[in-house]
């Protein structure tokens, strides 16, 4: 009777462990809700779901990519002709073929159109959402006539526009939060990798010992993108910072210019967009640069969680020796390793008890 | 004579009809455009009332502008290039001629780049592109006045010369645009897809009023052709007369260019093609030229969309200069009295 109650009080706190055991991860599935949630994009518009989107149309190589990244690909229903796999030759768009492209949002007609007809044919229904970057409504008028087209279907517009490192990791917490993944692993690296390297700076005392500029393939240096602001967390100078020129996020320049603005401050690195032509060595040769130059990747400037590893390469660049070639690899997940082991432990200890009593008796 | 006389009309109602059937055609086809064509059954359907939601918003609401557009702007220029070449008797001339594309395209530029008082912003490009468009010609006019009277020969060179300053400015501005500069670029290329009932409710009374006063000043432009002195002879108030027209081909031209941005070659070649087919009497040309001119314009619209599976939707300024070029320099190339000029 009594090795019966120790076997069942036994039992009891067997399944009581192993219930708490699953919290943690039950907690996660929670974030995953279907519940209804508001997201307030870039123009200040709330855009009211009632659940994730099934379906979802990106307009924009960036938005495209943090679908694709975040492990949607197949939710995308059409994307812009920027988007496809022909365009990019990303191996990351294997799938998103020319057939999917509704063309440009700059001549805007041929993106509403097809939109309406993916509508009409059932590719989009009510609840899904349409992603694009936030464009003046004077210069483009045709592609911000979408709101008024497809109101009446229930679609949703989410304009979603990043000017540095910070807003893109937003974004791509709000493309997860539409998708009904919002705290997901890629947030989390963009968050971690920043962290990390502002600690490491500050650990270092690295700050303002390297400056960067920002220039792209027409010759066009930034007083701000995404990029200056990863210069910028990185500890790094803008470099190439023109303050007569505030008005605007960049100006038009040469090689002279380029060339002078290396040699003010030691230690500058030259970060060209990936639109150029040649290569970081070409460039280099071609400005009678002595100093660093790096060719920046296709999405590295863009709205895409590969902003983290752009942030790592601009951090690598500037301060070789304190943060090598590779990332680290940080762990996406809570740490549960402590509770599982535990858990497992007790489970472990409570079936031995368990055998032992019974078989003693 | 009455048998030559009715000879001609016959002709001119005929070609008059093959005008609008292929017109008609052209716009049918324009209508059913879309990312995946829609078929003319449906089209057919959606004029009838019947169709889909989304077809009917694909074809009343987002392409029949356009098709709109296409017709009452293609009209306009044509016409407008046809009184140019009349006023300056000079068979190079467009509605551009007095520089009016460059100073509207400088008012586009403002209109983009900068946030005017007053003015919201989604009517600053159109508004500022037509002012100084009209501005640019009563510019240029009163330039060419030399002793209280106005001289071709003068208004034309003043139209140059204006017309290079103003486009010089223009470059400025879209090289300081910055992140702008696409949708200047894009602009003066000509583009249709603007257009919507909101639009067309400005342009057609505008364009039709301007055609109206063409048409009944066709005759006097006839007398004009001959010089100002036989005009005068022939009792026509040459001055009164020129500034009139004048007046009337840069409204019609300013209030296309507002709102489609420049689309050259349809004024410059339509009413040579059209003297070619009628001869040069005006009051056969201006008519003739407004139809011809639609047509020709709703067609380079059928052609900027059908590659825009490939190439996307092209700007129609390039598809009338493709077309019209190469025709032009046809025209060109043959005897001054085979394209109708004498």
């Amino acid at each position: 009777m009594r090795s019966k109650s120790l076997c069942l009080l036994l039992t009891a706190v067997l399944v009581l462990t192993m219930t708490i055991a699953v919290l943690p991860s039950t907690a996660d599935a929670e974030t995953d809700s279907d519940a209804g949630f508001t997201v307030i994009d870039s123009s200040g518009a709330e855009v009211v779901f009632d659940g994730p989107a099934k379906h979802v149309v990106t307009l924009g190589a960036g938005y495209t990519d943090t679908v694709i990244q975040l492990g949607y690909k197949s939710r995308i229903v059409a994307v812009d002709k920027y988007s496809t796999y022909g365009y990019t030759g990303n191996e990351g768009f294997v799938g998103i073929s020319d057939d999917m492209s509704l063309g440009s949002i700059y001549s805007g007609d041929e993106v509403v159109v097809g939109i309406l007809q993916l509508i009409g044919d059932g590719f989009l229904e009510a609840g899904d959402a349409v992603i694009m970057p936030s464009l003046s409504k004077s210069t483009y008028p045709g592609i911000n006539s979408l709101d008024e087209t497809i109101a009446e279907y229930g679609c949703k517009i989410v304009r979603l526009n990043a000017d540095s490192y910070d807003d893109v990791t937003d974004v791509v917490k709000t493309i997860g939060r539409i998708l009904g993944d919002e705290d997901n692993k890629k947030v989390q690296r963009l968050e971690h990798m920043r962290d990390y390297i502002v600690e490491t700076v500050e650990e270092q005392g690295l700050a303002n010992t390297a400056a960067g500029i920002h220039i792209s393939s027409k010759s066009k240096i930034y007083n701000h993108s995404i990029l200056v602001s990863m210069i910028d967390i990185a500890g790094g100078i803008n470099a190439g910072f023109n303050p007569d020129y505030t008005a605007s996020n960049s100006y038009n320049s040469d090689g002279a210019a380029v060339l002078q603005m290396s040699k003010v401050r030691e230690n500058t690195v030259v970060f060209v967009d990936s639109g150029y032509a040649g290569t970081a060595a070409e460039f280099r040769s071609e400005n009678n640069l002595d100093c660093p130059v790096v060719k920046m990747g296709q999405l590295d400037n863009n709205i895409s969680p590969s902003a983290a590893d752009a942030l790592w390469k601009v951090a690598s660049a500037m301060y070789p020796e304190a943060f090598g070639v590779e990332p680290p690899s940080f762990d996406d997940q809570p740490d549960h390793t402590l509770t599982y082991i535990a858990v497992g432990a007790v489970a472990a200890i409570v079936l031995a008890v368990g055998a032992v009593v019974y078989l003693r008796r | 004579m009455n048998k030559l006389r009715r000879s001609g009309n016959i002709r001119f109602v005929a070609i008059l009809a093959a005008v609008l059937a292929v017109t008609f055609i052209f716009a049918f086809l324009g209508l059913g455009w879309a990312r995946w064509p829609l078929s003319a059954q449906v089209v057919w359907d959606v004029l009838l009332g019947g169709g889909s939601p989304v077809n009917r918003t694909i074809v009343l609401d987002i392409n029949l502008p356009r098709v709109i557009m296409a017709v009452f702007v293609g009209a306009g220029l044509a016409i407008s290039g046809a009184v140019m070449q009349a006023l300056f008797r000079n068979p190079m001339a467009s509605p551009y001629i007095l520089g009016v594309s460059s100073g509207a395209a400088l008012g586009a530029a403002i209109g983009m780049l900068f946030t005017i008082p007053f003015i919201p912003y989604l009517i600053a490009t159109p508004l500022l592109a037509f002012v100084f468009c009209f501005g640019t010609m009563m510019l240029v006019y009163s330039l060419s006045r030399v002793g209280g009277s106005t001289h071709v020969e003068t208004l034309l060179l003043s139209g140059i010369a204006v017309g290079a300053f103003i486009s010089a400015i223009v470059s400025f501005l879209t090289f300081i645009a910055g992140d702008r500069m696409e949708g200047i670029v894009f602009w003066s290329m000509g583009s249709l897809s603007k257009a919507s009932f909101m639009n067309l409710s400005i342009v057609i009374p505008v364009i039709v009023a301007g055609l109206f006063i063409i048409l009944m000043l066709s005759k006097e432009l006839n007398a004009m052709m001959l010089g100002d002195a036989h005009a005068m002879d022939l009792g026509v108030d040459v001055k009164r007369t020129r500034l009139v027209l004048l007046i009337a081909t840069t409204a019609v031209t300013s209030v296309s260019v507002a709102f489609v941005g420049v689309i050259g070659f349809v004024g410059l070649v339509i009413p040579h093609i059209v003297r070619m087919l009628v001869g040069p009497d005006n009051r056969s040309v201006i008519p003739l030229s407004i139809f011809a001119g639609a047509a020709y314009l709703v067609i380079c619209d059928y052609i900027a969309h059908a590659f825009s599976g490939s190439v996307g939707v092209m700007p129609i300024g390039i598809i009338t200069a493709l077309i019209g070029g190469p025709y032009f320099i046809y025209l060109l190339r043959r005897r001054r009295h085979q394209v109708g000029w004498t």
